[in-house]
């Protein structure tokens, strides 16, 4: 019977309460989404480095190796040479290394040069293998493998022919013309960085370059050069490369390899592990993510001053309302319990009102920041934590709403029923 | 002779308004009495059913409602003790405005004690003499007529069947022809009980059997 009271006594004040349920609501939204990206940033970074187990590259910060190796952001300071590379792949501890070679670009999407070992040791999610959606791997210099999103951005199916460029930018003056590639099998997607690149054969790294990007009017005889002399170079492998993924045996042999690689005397170098590495990035980002979910508590705690006011505003109709409860044989507190349970409604109310625009909003942003940014976004929030926001935001409403609801009850113990 | 109201040395003042002092040396009323109280405004007499009611307690002396000493037991049970034997009815605002007419009868029976099976008869047997139709009972009091609303809160006033029924000015929004017809109804359905009716209006006296001057009460 009270609890169909406070429901018909809020119904008789809809605009007040919809709008209080909205403001709520947003500020739910904020808190909630701040950390839903949050957590979700974490996820597609974690899931992006899966099965690597070390990444090794020219001596240069932990994080610039990790970003630029498998985020594809920033760029190599240096690079490693082939020498290295090999020595490193002939360790005992190594069970696999992988070459990759950055640099090259078509379209705005980072081209990385590589082996098939790529395709068979590099995963992601869940230990989960790369796979072809069609067409196969490239068997010789001039085919290329495409990211899923690259295929789709692009419009690019199997056979058709394109021309890569140097450097990273969407406009380069420097376009490989003599060197067109082959599509010949595109990945299916993994929400990772990886559908944002386009791979080649690693021996077709060098011949690009020593055609390609050679100036104009050395550019006969750099051909005939590279034909003649270096041939059986360019199909093995090119003298440097960007960075190397590799798998280790045995995690124990990590921290001793790592050394190695430090140590190594022909060339600096640098060896991480990507998870300490992503580690390390969150310590830098946990300042932001503080302040932002400061800032989201403050939103709430704001909106939820809001409502305390509004109860507070209404408290003269309630003197009225309390005076006939009393005469009926009501206890005093009932007006407590009348405040608090309109609070909680209004609250709870706001709070999946919440849950709902979040919802909705991931739902349509989902797909934008999938295919812009590969970035892949679950498109509802973490019931638990949500519920956990839910329980925040009632608590500090049932504690707010005591503000109104303790004044009323003084007044009304004094005073006698009232109609004001 | 049974007592609805027995009265000794009360004293009471508002904490606030230590100018106001309401003393009643001895004030008796006999049960099943329809009394009329004549009183001018801002005199004490809400006070004085404030008291009367268990709303408000502080008072030196004693008040027994119905045998029942109200200082003799807690507020809570004070409280519960109105719900089951104190009908009110109040000059205005009698009703919940966002509730049907039938919710705000429904409200004077939730907080009783009493049982609900005879109250369905007796709700049917109270509509019926006050005219209130069912259609009208669904409305929300809000859109009710003044007129109305008070038909009501006369419904709901004598729901549990209280033995005292008191009455603060429940007229003084009605024009003077509802006025005459809104306390032959009230009185006629409350044949059983002790009604206390307070007003500033004297024209009204007529209609009971014993008439107070709430001066006189105070001598």
């Amino acid at each position: 019977m009270l609890f169909n009271l406070s429901i018909a006594s809020l119904f008789s004040r809809k605009p007040m309460v919809f709008l209080t349920c909205f403001s709520i609501a947003i500020s739910m939204l904020v808190l909630a989404s701040v950390a839903h990206i949050e957590t979700q940033v974490r996820q597609n970074f974690e899931r992006s480095v899966s099965g690597v187990d070390l990444i090794v590259g020219s001596r240069t910060s932990q994080l610039n190796l990790l970003l630029f190796s498998i985020f594809r952001l920033g760029n190599p300071s240096n690079n490693m040479a082939w020498q290295s590379f090999a020595e490193l792949a002939s360790n005992k501890q190594v069970s696999w290394a992988v070459p990759i070679v950055l640099g090259d670009s078509h379209q705005g999407y980072a081209v990385v040069g590589t082996t098939l070992d790529y395709f068979e040791h590099v995963k992601f999610a869940q230990q989960d293998k790369l796979s072809l959606q069609e067409g196969k791997l490239f068997m010789h210099n001039k085919q290329l493998v495409l990211g899923a999103t690259v295929a789709r951005d692009l419009g690019y199916q199997l056979q058709d022919e394109i021309v890569l460029s140097h450097g990273a930018g969407k406009v380069s003056f420097s376009q490989h013309k003599n060197h067109p590639f082959t599509i010949v099998g595109i990945l299916n997607a993994t929400g990772t960085p990886m559908d944002r690149a386009i791979y080649m054969p690693i021996e077709a790294v060098d011949s690009l370059h020593s055609s390609g990007s050679s100036k104009q009017d050395s550019h006969a005889h750099g051909h005939e050069y590279d034909g003649v002399q270096e041939h059986h170079n360019h199909a093995e492998h090119p003298q440097a490369i960007s960075a190397a993924l590799v798998g280790v045996n045995s995690k124990i042999a990590l921290l001793s390899l790592q050394r190695i690689v430090s140590q190594n005397k022909t060339e600096p170098l640098t060896a991480i592990l990507p998870n300490v590495a992503l580690h390390e990035l969150w310590q830098m980002m946990s300042v932001v993510e503080l302040s932002l979910k400061v800032i989201a508590v403050l939103v709430l705690f704001a909106s939820l001053i809001g409502m305390t006011t509004m109860l507070l505003a209404s408290m003269r109709e309630r003197q009225r309302e309390l005076s006939v409860l009393r005469a009926l044989g009501a206890r005093p507190w009932v007006l407590i319990w009348l405040v608090e349970v309109e609070a909680l409604l209004i609250t709870l109310l706001g709070c999946i009102l919440g849950y709902v625009f979040l919802s909705l909003g991931l739902t349509c942003l989902q797909p934008v920041l999938l295919h812009h940014y590969a970035f892949n976004i679950a498109r509802f929030p973490e019931p638990l934590t949500f519920l956990g926001f839910t329980g925040l935001a009632l608590g500090l409403a049932g504690m707010l709403a005591l503000i109104p609801a303790l004044l009323s009850y003084k007044k009304s113990l004094s005073g006698g029923l009232r109609f004001p | 002779m049974e007592l609805a109201i027995n009265i000794k040395d009360l004293n009471f003042s508002w904490q606030k308004q230590s100018m106001f002092k309401l003393h009643i040396s001895r004030w008796q009323v006999e049960k099943a009495q329809h009394l009329f109280l004549y009183g001018k405004s801002g005199s004490g007499k809400s006070t004085l059913l404030n008291l009367l009611s268990g709303v408000v307690s502080g008072y030196s002396g004693s008040i027994e409602i119905l045998g029942q000493d109200l200082n003799s037991i807690s507020a809570a049970k004070r409280d519960q003790f109105r719900a089951n034997n104190v009908g009110m009815i109040f000059q205005q605002f009698n009703l919940l405005p966002y509730l049907s007419g039938l919710q705000n009868i429904q409200l004077g029976q939730y907080f009783s004690s009493s049982n609900s099976d005879s109250k369905q008869q007796l709700l049917e047997q109270l509509t019926d003499k006050l005219q209130l139709s069912g259609s009208l009972l669904a409305q929300a009091a809000s859109e009710m007529s003044v007129g109305q609303q008070q038909r009501v809160a006369v419904v709901r006033a004598l729901i549990n069947q209280p033995q005292l029924i008191i009455a603060d000015e429940p007229t003084s929004a009605l024009d003077s022809e509802l006025r005459d017809h809104f306390i032959q109804l009230l009185l006629e359905c409350a044949q059983q009980s002790t009604v206390i009716f307070v007003s500033h209006d004297k024209s009204l006296a007529n209609h009971f059997s014993q008439q107070v001057n709430f001066a006189d009460l105070l001598a």
